[in-house]
């Protein structure tokens, strides 16, 4: 197994970037995500045993986003990346 | 947040060794290992004046109902527990007029049981939902043989009348010679011969041959590069499976996901020996979220775990991640996702990462999503119970430590056809290994909750002096 550090580093300010945003218990799923929506946030999925939404949202958005009340955090996605499958460490 | 896991890492009780009657222990160096020799004891022919047991016996209750529990084995072993509550701090033996000491928030009793009563006590582990594990209490001499006294010399005449032995008790598979049991190869690890004839070694160190349970009824997701459906050894098997790479199918062209697959839920007689998968009877379980290139995002995973809790899996193991700096917290989004799948009776398990590169003084910190307090990470040991040179440490807190360890060196397993098998190395070896025994423990506990399944993996783990709690956590997984 190895990675990086995804796609945000070095985003730039009006660039979408995927993002994975949780939903705080107690706040309902549909409302955060017709705010977010309202924000900006392109939403593309929404896990609600999971209490969250996967998306697309501008790089310098992304404070706002955190800011919405009933989002307990918004990340931007990570990648993951697998050695070569002939390297005998995987 | 708080780690959701830590509670048993194994300081408050000596060893959790299983398969006592056909596993012993001898000093490698450093290390304790066990050899399993079937049917023969071996610890006659070390050092050790007192092998075996102490005569006490641990027993792991329901930590939310520690008093039925408590009474529970008061009754069938015919014995009275003090509650560690009530005694002076640093108690380590019973009280007058008890046999026992409860350690509250251990949810663990250790205790003294009359010959006649063990079996009683054995019992009620099966019969009664708050009685978890009943363990013998072992003797543990891992630095016996470190004594400034003990010489090299005395280490290496005792490591070649125990290389002598386990040439006597184990024959060599086809002629071929074996290497010697802590036997160093220029530039190499140290090695432990193994014979895989029959079992893979990661399933032999792990106790799988004795356990008495497959992984029956037990759902098991693998996320991982999706799987071989073609491989003869997955042939006629139940599995339930989910592509969530757009535009590829689940059909594993890369490996990993393959080999993975195996080791946790491979069949009982594969179509050509040794075996190497834990949980045969497992409902396997596999979310295709890495690519036919190998990579995967965030959201991919994400949208596997949803699947794998929507169907009631108990267990999702992720041989994946990745490297996280020192200093780094924990996801907050990934923490969530595990806290609630706990809440919905799904345990995940991640690979801890193999970023380090121990024999050059790096020790790398446990990886994303594996940093999790809520997620368990998995530490890798080689064929010698030695930690391996990549497997990442405990190096940032809140989650960022190791939990428990797995085989993860020369790791037999399934791989796409027509290759069929291959040995390959890492912590998203060593992970499966205790997903495949989460699954063993969920078929023995039905009833256990998925924040007790954790607990349980770490308590019945068996630690790995001298290896830090840092590398190890809890130690070396074990089959119940």
């Amino acid at each position: 197994m190895a990675g990086d550090r995804g796609p945000a580093e070095g985003a730039t300010p009006g660039q979408q970037v995927p993002v994975t945003v949780s939903i705080e218990e107690g706040h309902d799923i549909d409302e955060v995500v017709r705010k977010l929506r309202r924000a900006g946030v392109e939403v593309n999925e929404v896990f609600e045993p999971l209490r969250l939404l996967i998306g697309r949202a501008r790089a310098d958005l992304l404070a706002a986003v955190r800011g919405t009340t009933g989002v307990a955090a918004a990340e931007v996605e990570r990648q993951y990346h697998l050695p070569p499958p002939e390297s005998d460490l995987q | 947040m708080q780690p959701r896991f830590r509670l048993l890492a194994g300081g408050a009780c000596s060893s959790l060794g299983r398969g006592d009657a056909a596993k012993r222990s001898v000093t490698i160096g450093a290390k304790e290992v066990g050899i399993a020799v079937p049917g023969q004891p071996f610890g006659s022919a070390g050092p050790d004046p007192e092998p075996g047991t102490t005569g006490r016996f641990l027993v792991l209750l329901d930590q939310d109902d520690l008093s039925s529990g408590t009474i529970a084995v008061e009754r069938a072993a015919d014995v009275r527990i003090a509650d560690m509550a009530d005694l002076p701090a640093g108690t380590t033996k019973a009280p007058k007029g008890a046999d026992g000491i409860l350690f509250p928030e251990l949810g663990v009793a250790v205790v003294d049981v009359a010959p006649g009563a063990r079996a009683g006590l054995q019992a009620v582990a099966m019969e009664n939902s708050a009685v978890h594990v009943v363990e013998a209490e072992r003797y543990v001499h891992a630095t016996a043989l470190l004594a400034p006294s003990m010489g090299q010399s005395y280490l290496e005449g005792y490591r070649d009348a125990v290389n002598a032995l386990v040439n006597n008790l184990i024959p060599a598979s086809n002629g071929r010679a074996e290497r010697m049991v802590g036997e160093r190869v220029p530039g190499e690890r140290a090695v432990l011969s193994w014979d895989e004839s029959q079992l893979a070694w990661g399933l032999q160190a792990i106790g799988v041959p004795e356990s008495a349970f497959s992984g029956r009824g037990v759902k098991v997701a693998i996320l991982d590069t999706g799987i071989d459906l073609g491989h003869p050894d997955f042939a006629g098997r139940d599995i339930t499976s989910q592509s969530f790479i757009p535009g590829q199918d689940v059909q594993d062209v890369l490996g990993h996901g393959t080999h993975v697959a195996g080791t946790a839920c491979g069949r009982r007689q594969p179509t050509v020996l040794p075996r190497y998968g834990v949980a045969y009877n497992a409902d396997l379980f596999v979310g295709k979220v890495l690519s036919n290139s190998g990579s995967g995002t965030d959201g991919q995973i994400i949208a596997g775990i949803n699947w794998a809790i929507t169907n009631g899996c108990r267990v999702v193991s992720m041989s994946l991640g990745a490297p996280v700096d020192v200093g780094t917290p924990p996801s907050t989004v990934f923490e969530n996702v595990a806290q609630r799948a706990l809440a919905k009776g799904t345990l995940i398990i991640a690979a801890a990462g193999n970023e380090s590169s121990r024999s050059q003084g790096k020790i790398s910190p446990v990886g994303h999503p594996a940093n999790c307090p809520s997620i368990m990470a998995v530490a890798a040991i080689d064929e010698a119970f030695g930690i391996a040179d990549f497997s990442c440490g405990s190096r940032n807190p809140n989650g960022g430590e190791v939990n428990i360890a797995g085989p993860g060196v020369n790791v037999h397993s399934s791989w796409p056809m027509p290759t069929q098998y291959r040995r390959i190395m890492g912590t998203s070896m060593a992970t499966p290994h205790v997903s495949g025994v989460a699954a063993l423990l969920a078929e023995a506990k039905p009833d256990i909750s998925a924040a007790d399944l954790a607990r349980l993996l770490e308590s019945t783990a068996k630690p790995l002096p001298p290896l830090p709690v840092s590398d190890v956590g809890a130690g070396l997984v074990q089959a119940p």
